[in-house]
């Protein structure tokens, strides 16, 4: 579904990205680790056209998509939630899931302004799917609720849901459950593994190992920018190289 | 002599016509030097200070004229001549303290967005103009004619050896006339004065430990308090700065086109200011220099090579506009990082 | 095509006519006169003009100078070619719309402070060239490249393009003896048509994009929304309804010249919407309204009417960022289902008191709405004082309700306007001073309603 072949992203001297490559199939749920700063989020931003790696290329259903505007990239079946939560903040719970449905909406200025059939059927019909999710994940109760109003959690999940309302077929997630507690986190997986259930791909950075070995097929990790494993969850914990990546060399 | 033609300068007076771009750009530099301190140390584009600018011009005429121009002309000198500079550097300095703590200080405080510290800004440019208006009319005023210098040297005819001044009139008489230039004893001292200030702000930004301050409160204003910067005194001289420059700009314009203070004097000046400032990079004190002095030559240029004289603002604003769009960093300014 | 549409607008603007001329002639009684009511209504399109583009995240400076486009291209067209004010008014949207594409295109590349200087400098190359634009119309004409493109263009301009000196926009002159055409009912429908058209783009998928876009760019970029598309089309929105508001100046005034139009106007424009507020479609409406009226109103005070725009613009931008608006919308309130009743009570009060402001109050000899001037001012400083005071000590307690203060105020008004009263500074026999009384009852009520039942 998703290729990375040797990309790589300098921030002036420093590489943030060192010729990574990667390969994510259709379907499964890829978990991504690596110590602070390794440069995960960079390949997200990479991914999803918020950034533009200096090198290399990415392609989605083997359409290149690395030099693509972010918009564009959607378009194609992709979304993406933040590590530091970027909720619109001045619209509610709700707004923010309609806002998410662009994509999914085709009725225009005009069609608004005079009040077109279609529109309402339209608008009713975006409003129905937002609440069916915001349902999915919890977030009836406070639809209404300002998003930087939300408690932590919600807004998390409201993040979730979001990336969700536009209908991806792969899902970007960068820490879905940072600052969670245990249920919390444990909801999130449950997310997850329901998104492979409709046939959505996942790729999640996470730093809790029982949650990456709950949900995902397959690890990769990642160091100073440089792909240094990739395997099933156990296998990777084992890689001695990964164990010293995360606890620094043994004197 | 060939590119000369080219450029349509061949009939031009060609040091008189530097001379004349050095003198204005020397007063665009000044003025826009204040714009790019605060802009660099804040990241706050001021628009109040070509009305800064114009008050230091009402305070230096206040200064040596006395009260009279409260109601009327200026008709005789109370104080020698000299004081109004001070006193507009003075005086500029602490109004744009003052402006910086009703105006701005309070949006810092709240981490409000920059932009509404610009949309404050225009509201003090509104006041103060309105203010002036207010105290000393819309009327044009000026010192009295006969005390500025300002006509230009040309002959030396009828000058007395004893007196210093006229030695020294004579002296640069002699060294312009040669040339075919004509220039003004207050243009020479405009030019001197901006230079004066530009070498000393420029020692003190570089070499001082008030300096290195600055740059670093300018780097990141976080940092300077970690380092246990004082970063509001800091802010505090940067305003009184960029206030004393517009005052001296002020006074400087006042007294080279004498009689020239009235309450929009600054109106043209405030965006062409910007232009500099864009020209040679936002914020970017060299580039502040470098721009004024540029901008100078190219509207003395269009004025005396070309007959389109009249689009001479025009043209630089073109210049503006195409620089922002193709290099919005400026001609010496750093690329810009985008901090979303 | 023309035809059907007067004979559809006619009694539209027939109506809007008959039932506005009570209302001016009120409002004449309080130093608002026709010439100001105009330009009150044509200053809240410019204010609305300039929000299109900052709802959209754009911090845009040009509108002054599409209005000068809207203006002089009004102008041409009637006193050159006859035209209609409905005709002009399509060609001043028009021109103005279509100079904005080629603009914003690369202009909307910059973000901030970038955006709003290079947009300062699009406004000045406008008006200089409008000022000398005779001059190059004649070089143009005469130049051997350009010549024979800009003929027919200026033939659209005057009738004789061979004349040895043109004369269209007439330097720093302007033109003069521009018909009026203008009539105030035709700002009204005008302005009630955008405000519909607002509303119905805030409830639209385009709508929710621009605000998505004003809060986060990249964001809103990676939720599929194309930014530069939806942020073109603000600007070419926002520099047609300014291209409007210039060929009704045009049309109002019988004189234009191009100093009228310069950063000065820019700025003005910028005011009306920062008074006014951004979170809401009627922010530079109400904006525009009384920034324009308030110098006209205060006619004690219209010597400073100057400073005391400054001052309002410092105030508002430092202690209340979000405006007038944001007094009475939403985002002044908890969010929430329960809460709403309570909203709608208090912004019903709010409305009742703002009326009783808005509205003259010297009719009929003081006795309908008859307050002394000072009592109303002073009541109307204390309730404002205290409404910014609320707003701005609850905004910075992150999540505090506004129940407790909102009590607070709406007591202390009715106490105070009965002092008022007592003392004599407004009479107690007149309709506006129960009108005032209920509408403070009502903010107080809405407070108490709002106020959260687990700690009742
Ligand atoms: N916009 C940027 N400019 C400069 N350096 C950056 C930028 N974004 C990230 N970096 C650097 O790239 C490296 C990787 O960061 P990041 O991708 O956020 O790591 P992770 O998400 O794995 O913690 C870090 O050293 C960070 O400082
Ligand atoms: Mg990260």
């Amino acid at each position: 579904m998703l290729t990375l072949q040797r990309v790589s992203r300098n921030f002036g001297g420093l590489a943030a990205l060192n010729a990574v490559d990667m390969i994510i199939p259709k379907g499964q749920v890829i978990g991504l680790i690596g110590p602070n700063g390794a440069g995960k989020t960079t390949l997200l931003n990479c991914i999803s056209g918020l950034d533009h790696p200096t090198s290399g290329t990415i392609t989605l259903n083997n359409k290149p998509i690395h030099r693509r505007g972010a918009h564009r990239i959607t378009a194609l079946g992709m979304a993406r939630t933040y590590q530091n939560i970027r909720l619109f903040n001045e619209m509610t719970a709700l707004q923010n899931i309609l806002v998410a449905q662009h994509q999914q909406g085709h009725s225009t200025l005009l069609h608004s302004l005079t009040q077109w059939p279609g529109h309402w059927a339209e608008e009713k019909w975006m409003r129905q799917r937002a609440m069916t999710l915001l349902d999915q994940l919890g977030l009836q109760q406070v639809q209404h609720v300002l998003a930087s109003n939300l408690s932590y959690g919600d807004q998390r999940r409201l993040e979730i849901a979001r990336a969700l309302a536009a209908d991806p077929q792969l899902i970007l997630l960068d820490e879905p459950t940072a600052g969670m507690n245990a249920i919390e986190t444990e909801q999130v997986g449950q997310q997850i593994l329901a998104m492979r259930e409709r046939g959505i791909t996942v790729l999640v950075v996470e730093h809790d190992m029982a949650l990456i070995a709950q949900v995902c097929d397959a690890v990769y990790v990642l160091n100073f920018g440089q792909i240094l494993a990739y395997g099933t969850p156990p296998e990777v914990k084992q890689n001695p190289e990964v164990i010293e990546a995360y606890l620094g060399k043994e004197t | 002599m060939e590119i000369l033609h080219f450029l349509g300068l061949e009939n031009a007076n060609i040091p008189a016509q530097l001379m004349n771009a050095i003198w204005l750009g020397s007063l665009y530099s000044l003025f826009a030097l204040g714009y790019a301190i605060v802009f660099s140390v804040l990241g706050i584009l001021n628009l109040s200070h070509s009305a800064i600018f114009m008050w230091g011009a009402y305070f230096g005429l206040a200064a040596s004229c006395g009260t009279s121009v409260y109601d009327g002309k200026c008709v005789e000198l109370n104080h020698a001549l000299w004081t109004a500079i001070p006193a507009a550097i003075i005086g500029g300095g602490i109004l744009a303290v003052v402006i910086d703590r009703i105006a701005f200080y309070p949006l810092r405080k709240r981490n409000a967005p920059r932009l509404s510290q610009l949309i404050s800004s225009i509201g003090v440019a509104i006041i103060l103009v309105n203010l002036a208006q207010l105290r000393f009319t819309a009327e044009r005023k000026g010192f009295p004619i006969a005390d500025v210098p300002n006509t230009p040297i040309n002959v030396p005819n009828g000058l007395d050896i004893e007196q210093p001044l006229d030695v020294a009139r004579l002296a640069l008489a002699l060294v312009f006339q040669e040339s075919g230039v004509s220039i003004s004893p207050i243009q020479i001292l405009v030019i001197i004065v901006a230079i004066l200030l530009m070498v000393g702000l420029s020692y003190v930004v570089a070499r001082t430990r008030l300096g290195k301050a600055m740059r670093t409160v300018a780097f990141n204003a976080r940092v300077g308090n970690l380092l246990g910067i004082n970063t509001e005194l800091i802010y505090m001289i940067a305003f009184f700065i960029s206030g004393a420059l517009a005052g001296s700009a002020g006074i400087l314009f006042a007294l080279a086109r004498n009689p020239a203070v009235d309450p929009f004097m600054g109106d043209s000046l405030a965006l062409k200011g910007l232009t500099v400032i864009v020209l040679g990079g936002l914020g970017s004190i060299r580039g502040a220099v470098v721009g004024g002095f540029l901008i100078a030559l190219i509207e003395v240029y269009i004025n005396t090579a070309t007959k389109y004289g009249y689009l001479d603002q025009a043209f630089v604003f073109m210049l503006f506009f195409f620089i922002l769009l193709v290099r919005p960093q400026g001609i010496l300014g750093q690329p810009i990082e985008d901090r979303a | 095509m023309w035809g059907l549409l007067d004979s559809l607008l006619q009694p539209i603007l027939d109506l809007a006519t008959q039932l506005l001329e009570p209302l001016l002639e009120r409002l004449a009684t309080v130093g608002l006169s026709e010439p100001v009511v105009q330009f009150m209504l044509m200053n809240a399109i410019l204010g609305v003009s300039i929000y299109l583009t900052l709802n959209c995240g754009m911090f845009s400076l040009a509108n002054a100078g599409f209005m000068a486009i809207g203006a002089y291209v009004g102008a041409i067209l009637t006193t050159q070619h006859g035209a209609t004010l409905g005709e002009a008014l399509l060609y001043g949207m028009l021109v103005a719309g279509i100079i904005a594409i080629p603009v914003g295109l690369p202009v909307l590349r910059l973000r901030n402070i970038y955006l709003a200087i290079a947009t300062i400098g699009f406004g000045e190359i406008v008006r200089l060239i409008i000022l000398h634009f005779d001059t190059l119309a004649v070089e143009f004409r005469d130049s051997k490249i350009f010549g024979p493109i800009a003929r027919p263009i200026l033939k659209l301009m005057v009738e004789d393009v061979d004349a040895r000196r043109l004369e269209i926009t007439l330097g720093a002159r302007g033109i003069t003896r521009i018909p009026v055409y203008t009539e105030t009912a035709h700002l009204v429908v005008f302005l009630l048509v955008l405000s519909y058209f607002l509303y119905r783009l805030h409830h639209s998928r385009m709508g929710r994009a621009m605000a998505a876009i004003r809060q986060d760019e990249r964001v809103a970029a990676s939720q599929g929304i194309n930014v530069v598309y939806y942020k073109n089309v603000a600007f070419v929105m926002g520099a047609m309804l300014a291209g409007a508001a210039g060929v009704f100046n045009a049309l109002a005034t019988r004189t234009i010249e191009p100093k009228a139009y310069g950063f000065d106007k820019a700025v003005d424009i910028l005011a009306y919407a920062v008074l006014g507020g951004l979170g809401n479609w009627l922010g530079p409406i109400l904006g525009g309204l009384t920034l324009t009226a308030i110098p006209e109103l205060l006619r004690e005070l219209r010597e400073y009417s100057g400073v005391v725009t400054g001052v309002i613009l410092l105030l508002i931008i430092v202690y209340l960022p979000g405006g007038l608006t944001s007094l009475m919308i939403p985002s002044f309130w908890r969010n929430g289902g329960r809460y709403e009743f309570a909203k709608r009570v208090t912004t019903a009060g709010v409305v009742l008191v703002g009326l009783v402001n808005v509205l003259p109050y010297q009719i009929d000899n003081g006795r309908i709405l008859g307050y002394e001037f000072w009592g109303l001012i002073i009541g109307n400083m204390v309730i404002v004082g205290l409404l910014l005071w609320v707003r701005y000590t609850r905004q910075r307690q992150n999540g505090g309700h506004f129940s407790l203060p909102l009590m607070g105020v709406g007591i202390t008004g009715v106490v105070l306007f009965i002092a008022l009263a007592l003392v004599g500074k407004i009479d107690h026999l007149a309709v506006g001073y129960y009108v005032h009384l209920i509408g403070m009852a009502l903010v107080g009520l809405g407070g108490w309603i709002s106020y959260p039942a687990e700690e009742r």
